[in-house]
C-alpha cells in the first residue's frame, strides 16, 4: 500500500472552510410539537466560518477551545464525517469526504469518549479486527504491534478483556487500536478526558515520541491546557467558528496565561501577607516581581505570580522550609479565562 | 397517606414525558389487535359460538385484555431492581416510609395515568373500529370494577416479588421477561382460559394470575353464574393477602441480607 | 468484495467468542423468547382442538407457515440486530462517527459488527414446527425444496433487512432514537398467518407496501401446495432485489444528510 505523497511541503491544507448548521425551532408544549410536524422553522448556526491553516509533516498542532466552539465540527470535517459548506480540504491528497475510503485509511482517530473496542473481548481480538479492516499484512502487525504495546506499556493487558481495564488503560489501548495500520496521520479527541493525572503523562509522552519517530502529523482536541503545553509547539485556539490564534505554544503562554495561582493552607496560626513576602525576598532564586500575596478563607493564602519571572518549584521550596504548611494547590488557568485573555487583548 | 399520594402523583408525571413512546405503543398495540381480530373472525366463522364465547364477546374479551395489560408496566418494578442491585436500596430505608407502600403508590400513579391517556385512547379507537359487547348490568360492572382492583393488587404484589428477587440475582432482564410472559400467559391475556385444554386450564386456576384478566373479564362478560363470580372475588382476596405477605417476607429477609452483609 | 467476506466471517467469529466467554448468560438469554414463542404455538393447538380448520388451512399447515415465519424472522433478527436501537447507539451517541473514520463500508460494518444470539432458541422451535407440519402434512419433502427453502430464507432476509433499514433511515432526518421501527415491526404479526383471511387493505400494504408477506406467507404456500398464490412465488425474486435497493438509497440519501448536518 501506497501513501499519496503530497505535491507540497504541507501535508494538510485547509482553505476558507465553512460549515453552518439548520438548528430546527421547537416550540414548547404539545401543541408546538404538532406545529413542528407540519412546519419547520430553522435558525442558522455558523459553527465554522471560514477558516484556513496549513499543516506540515511531523507537527503536533492542538486546537482548543470552550465548548461548542467549533472544534467537533472541525475535526470531523479533517475526519472526513461532515462535508463543508464551502472551501477547500486537502489532506495527504486526498478531499476527506469525497475519498473516504482511501483517505481514511491513511488516519488513525481516537475518539475519547466513544470507544472503538469491544468491550467484552480481550484488547487483542479488537486489534485482530482491525488487522482486517485495514488490510494490515501479518508480518507488519505483528511488529508493530509487539512495538506499540511495549512503548505504551499494554503488554499485559492484551488478554484481559476490555471491560476490566481501568480508564487510563483503556486509552492505552485505544490509541494503539488507532495506530496499527501506521497511518501518517493521528486525530486524537479529548484523549486524557477523565484520566488522572500520571495516565494522562504517560499518554503524552508517548504521542510526542511517537510522533518524533515517525514523523506523523498529530491533530489533538483537549480542554485541558496543560496537555497542549506538554506536547505541542503550535496551538489554534477556536472560538465561535473562528481561529482566536494560531502560532506557537510559548507565545500563548507568554502572552496570555503566563500568571499562575498557589493557594497555600498553613498550619501555623501567626501567618500574615507581611511573613510570606519577606520569606520571599530573602531568597535568591525568587523574584518580587509580578508576584501578589493576597489571604483567602481561614489560614489560606493565594499567591499569583507570573512564570517568566518565578517557577513553581522555588516558590513551594522556599514555602515548605520556612513554614509549616498543610496544603498547596496550583491553579492552571482555564482555556475559558485564555479565550477570554485573548479576546480581551485584540479589543482593546 | 399523604405522603404515599405524593409517590403516586411524580410517577404519573413522569410517564407524562413519554408520550411519543405511548403513541408507539398504541399503535403496537392496535395492530396486534387488528392481527388477532381477524384470526379470531376466521376462526368464528366455522362455529358462531366456542365455549359460550360469540365472536363479538370473544373481541370484547380481547380488547378489555390488551387495555388491562396496558395498565401494568414496568418501570416501577425495574427502578426497584435495579435500586437493589446497584445497593442504592439503602438510602431507601434512611426515608420514614414503607417501601412496598411506595412500591404500590408509585405503580398505582403509573397505571391510573394509563388509564387516563392511553386505554381512554385505546378504548374509544377500539370501540370505533370494532363491536364492543357492553356489561350486562350494572351490578356485574361493579363487580368487574372490584375484581379488576383485586387484580391491579395481585399483578402489582407480583411485580413487587420478582424486584425483591433481585436481592439475590445479577440479572434484571431476564427474570422480568419470564415473569411477564408467564404472567400474561396464566393471566390469559391472548385466549380466555376455558379455550385451554383442561389440565393446562386447571392448572391456571390454581395460580394467582388469572385474577389479573381472566377473572374480571369473565365477570364483566358474565359467563359465570354469580355464585362463581362471589367465589373468584373471594379467591382474588385471598390471593392479594397471600403475595403481600409473602412480598413482605421476602423483602425483610433481602434487606436483612443487604444490612449485614453490606449489600 | 472477498475482503468483506473475510471481514464478515472475522466478526462473527469474534461474536462467537463472546458468546463462549458468556456460556451460562446465552443460555439463560435464549429462554425468555422461546417462552414468547410458546404462547401464541399453545393457542393456535388449544384453537384447533375446538375446530377443524381456519380459513380451510389446516392445523399442521398453519403450523408450517407460522414456523417458517418464526424461522425467517428470527434469522432476521440475528444478523440486522444493530439496526435495533441505531437511533439511539448510532446517531444519539454518536457512534456512527467512529464508523464513518474507517475504511469501509458504513452499513456493511454496523450490519456486521452486530450479532444477536438470544433468538437462536426461536429457530429451533420453528424448525420443529416445519419438521413437525412436514411429517404430517401429504406433501414430500426432496432436495430441491430444501433448495428452494434455502433461497426463500434468504430471500426474506434480505426483504426484511430492507424493511429494518428503511425504518431506521427515518432517524437520520428525525434525529430521534425511535425511528419507525417498533410499529413498522409489528406488522410482521399479520404475516404469520394466512393472508387470505385479512381484509383487502391490510392484505395490500403487507404484499406490496411492507412486504412481510413474502418473507415467510408466501413461501410457505409454495411448500403446501397452494396454487392459488403461485403467481405471488414469481413476484419474490423481484421484491427480494427491488426493496433492498430502495432501501440502500434511501439510507444513503439519509448519510449524506448526515454527513452535512451532523447530530
Amino acid at each position: 500500500m501506497k501513501i499519496n505523497s503530497p505535491k507540497n511541503k504541507e501535508m494538510m491544507v485547509v482553505e476558507n472552510v465553512s460549515k453552518n448548521f439548520n438548528i430546527p425551532y421547537k416550540k414548547e408544549g404539545l401543541s408546538g410539537a404538532i406545529q413542528g410536524l407540519f412546519s419547520r422553522r430553522y435558525t442558522l448556526k455558523e459553527a465554522i466560518k471560514s477558516v484556513s491553516f496549513c499543516i506540515k509533516p511531523g507537527e503536533i498542532v492542538g486546537f482548543i477551545g470552550p465548548n461548542g466552539a467549533g472544534k467537533s465540527t472541525l475535526i470531523k470535517m479533517l475526519c472526513g464525517i461532515l462535508v463543508p459548506d464551502a472551501g477547500k480540504i486537502e489532506i495527504l491528497g486526498f478531499v476527506p469526504h469525497k475519498h473516504r475510503k482511501r483517505y481514511t485509511r491513511n488516519i488513525g482517530v481516537v475518539f475519547g469518549q466513544r470507544s472503538q473496542l469491544w468491550w467484552d473481548l480481550p484488547v487483542v481480538e479488537s486489534y485482530t479486527l482491525c488487522k482486517k479492516i485495514y488490510r494490515i499484512d501479518t508480518h507488519a502487525f505483528n511488529e508493530r504491534l509487539k512495538k506499540l504495546s511495549e512503548l505504551l506499556e499494554i503488554k499485559n493487558l492484551l488478554h484481559q478483556p476490555v471491560r476490566t481495564l481501568s480508564l487510563g488503560e483503556k486509552m492505552r489501548c485505544e490509541i494503539v487500536a488507532a495506530l496499527l495500520h501506521n497511518p501518517p496521520l493521528l486525530f486524537l479527541d479529548e484523549p486524557t478526558i477523565g484520566l488522572d493525572i500520571i495516565a494522562k503523562i504517560k499518554i503524552r509522552r508517548f504521542i510526542k515520541e511517537w510522533s518524533e519517530e515517525s514523523g506523523s502529523i498529530v491533530l489533538l482536541t483537549t480542554h485541558d491546557l496543560s496537555d497542549i503545553q506538554d506536547i505541542c509547539k503550535r496551538v489554534i485556539i477556536i472560538d465561535e467558528g473562528n481561529i482566536l490564534f494560531d502560532g506557537e505554544i510559548d507565545s500563548v503562554i507568554k502572552r496570555f496565561s503566563n500568571f499562575r495561582r498557589l493557594q497555600v493552607d498553613f498550619f501555623q496560626d501567626n501567618m500574615n501577607i507581611e511573613r510570606v513576602h519577606q520569606s520571599f525576598s530573602q531568597d535568591k532564586k525568587i523574584s518580587l516581581e509580578e508576584l501578589e500575596v493576597s489571604q483567602g478563607e481561614n489560614n489560606s493564602y493565594l499567591i499569583k505570580f507570573s512564570q517568566t519571572n518565578n517557577s513553581i518549584i522555588s516558590l513551594i521550596d522556599n514555602l515548605l522550609a520556612n513554614f509549616s504548611v498543610s496544603d498547596i494547590k496550583i491553579q492552571e488557568p482555564l482555556i475559558e479565562t485564555v479565550v477570554r485573555l485573548i479576546y480581551e487583548r485584540k479589543n482593546s | 397517606m399523604n405522603v404515599y399520594l405524593e409517590f403516586a402523583k411524580r410517577s404519573f408525571q413522569k410517564l407524562l414525558a413519554y408520550r411519543m413512546s405511548m403513541a408507539f405503543r398504541l399503535i403496537g398495540f392496535l395492530v396486534s389487535l387488528i392481527v388477532v381480530y381477524y384470526l379470531w373472525k376466521a376462526i368464528f366463522i366455522t362455529s358462531p359460538t366456542i365455549e359460550g364465547y360469540s365472536f363479538k364477546m370473544m373481541i370484547t374479551y380481547l380488547i378489555l385484555s390488551f387495555a388491562i395489560n396496558a395498565l401494568y408496566d414496568l418501570p416501577v418494578e425495574y427502578e426497584l431492581a435495579n435500586k437493589i442491585i446497584r445497593g442504592d436500596v439503602a438510602m431507601d430505608l434512611t426515608k420514614p416510609v414503607d417501601l412496598q407502600g411506595v412500591f404500590f403508590a408509585e405503580s398505582f400513579g403509573i397505571s391510573v395515568n394509563q388509564l387516563i391517556i392511553y386505554n381512554i385512547a385505546f378504548l374509544i379507537i377500539t370501540a370505533s373500529l370494532f363491536k364492543i359487547q357492553p356489561p350486562a348490568s350494572l351490578t356485574e360492572f361493579s363487580f368487574f370494577v372490584v375484581s379488576l382492583l383485586l387484580g391491579f393488587i395481585i399483578m402489582t404484589a407480583i411485580g413487587f416479588i420478582t424486584a425483591v428477587i433481585c436481592f439475590w440475582t445479577k440479572d434484571v432482564w431476564g427474570i422480568f421477561f419470564v415473569k411477564q410472559a408467564m404472567v400474561t400467559f396464566f393471566a390469559g391475556a391472548f385466549i380466555p382460559l376455558c379455550f385451554l385444554p383442561k389440565w393446562l386450564e386447571n392448572i391456571a386456576m390454581v395460580l394467582p394470575f388469572h385474577g389479573v384478566i381472566y377473572s374480571p373479564l369473565s365477570i364483566y362478560l358474565s359467563t359465570i353464574s354469580f355464585y362463581k363470580m362471589a367465589n373468584l372475588l373471594v379467591n382474588q382476596t385471598f390471593w392479594a393477602i397471600i403475595l403481600i405477605v409473602t412480598g413482605r417476607m421476602i423483602w425483610r429477609v433481602g434487606i436483612r441480607r443487604v444490612v449485614i452483609q453490606g449489600g | 468484495m472477498t475482503h468483506y467476506v473475510e471481514l464478515y466471517l472475522c466478526f462473527l467469529s469474534q461474536h462467537l467468542k463472546k458468546i463462549l466467554e458468556y456460556k451460562l448468560s446465552f443460555f439463560i438469554g435464549i429462554i425468555p423468547f422461546i417462552l414468547l414463542q410458546l404462547a401464541p404455538i399453545i393457542i393456535i393447538w388449544a384453537v384447533f382442538e375446538k375446530i377443524p380448520h381456519i380459513a380451510g388451512f389446516s392445523f399442521d399447515e398453519i403450523l408450517f407457515i407460522y414456523g417458517l415465519g418464526i424461522v425467517s424472522y428470527a434469522l432476521g433478527r440475528i444478523l440486522f440486530s444493530n439496526l435495533s436501537d441505531f437511533g439511539y447507539r448510532y446517531i444519539i451517541k454518536g457512534e456512527l462517527d467512529t464508523i464513518l473514520v474507517k475504511p469501509i463500508n458504513p452499513l456493511f460494518y454496523i450490519l456486521a459488527s452486530g450479532f444477536s444470539e438470544k433468538e437462536i432458541g426461536e429457530i429451533m422451535i420453528g424448525i420443529i414446527l416445519i419438521v413437525k407440519a412436514i411429517i404430517d402434512l401429504p406433501i414430500h419433502f426432496g432436495i430441491l425444496d430444501f433448495l428452494a427453502l434455502g433461497y426463500f430464507l434468504i430471500n426474506g432476509v434480505f426483504v426484511y433487512g430492507a424493511i429494518n433499514l428503511m425504518a431506521i433511515t427515518v432517524c437520520f432526518w428525525t434525529k430521534d432514537p425511535r425511528g419507525l421501527t417498533s410499529p413498522i415491526m409489528r406488522i410482521q404479526e399479520f404475516s404469520q398467518y394466512p393472508v387470505t383471511i385479512y381484509g383487502k387493505a391490510i392484505r395490500f400494504i403487507i404484499t406490496w407496501i411492507i412486504p412481510f408477506a413474502f418473507i415467510s406467507f408466501f413461501p410457505a404456500t409454495f411448500f403446501i401446495h397452494r396454487g392459488e398464490f403461485t403467481r405471488y412465488i414469481f413476484c419474490l425474486p423481484i421484491i427480494g432485489v427491488i426493496f433492498p435497493i430502495i432501501a440502500y438509497l434511501l439510507w444513503l440519501k439519509g448519510l449524506s444528510k448526515y454527513e452535512s448536518s451532523g447530530t
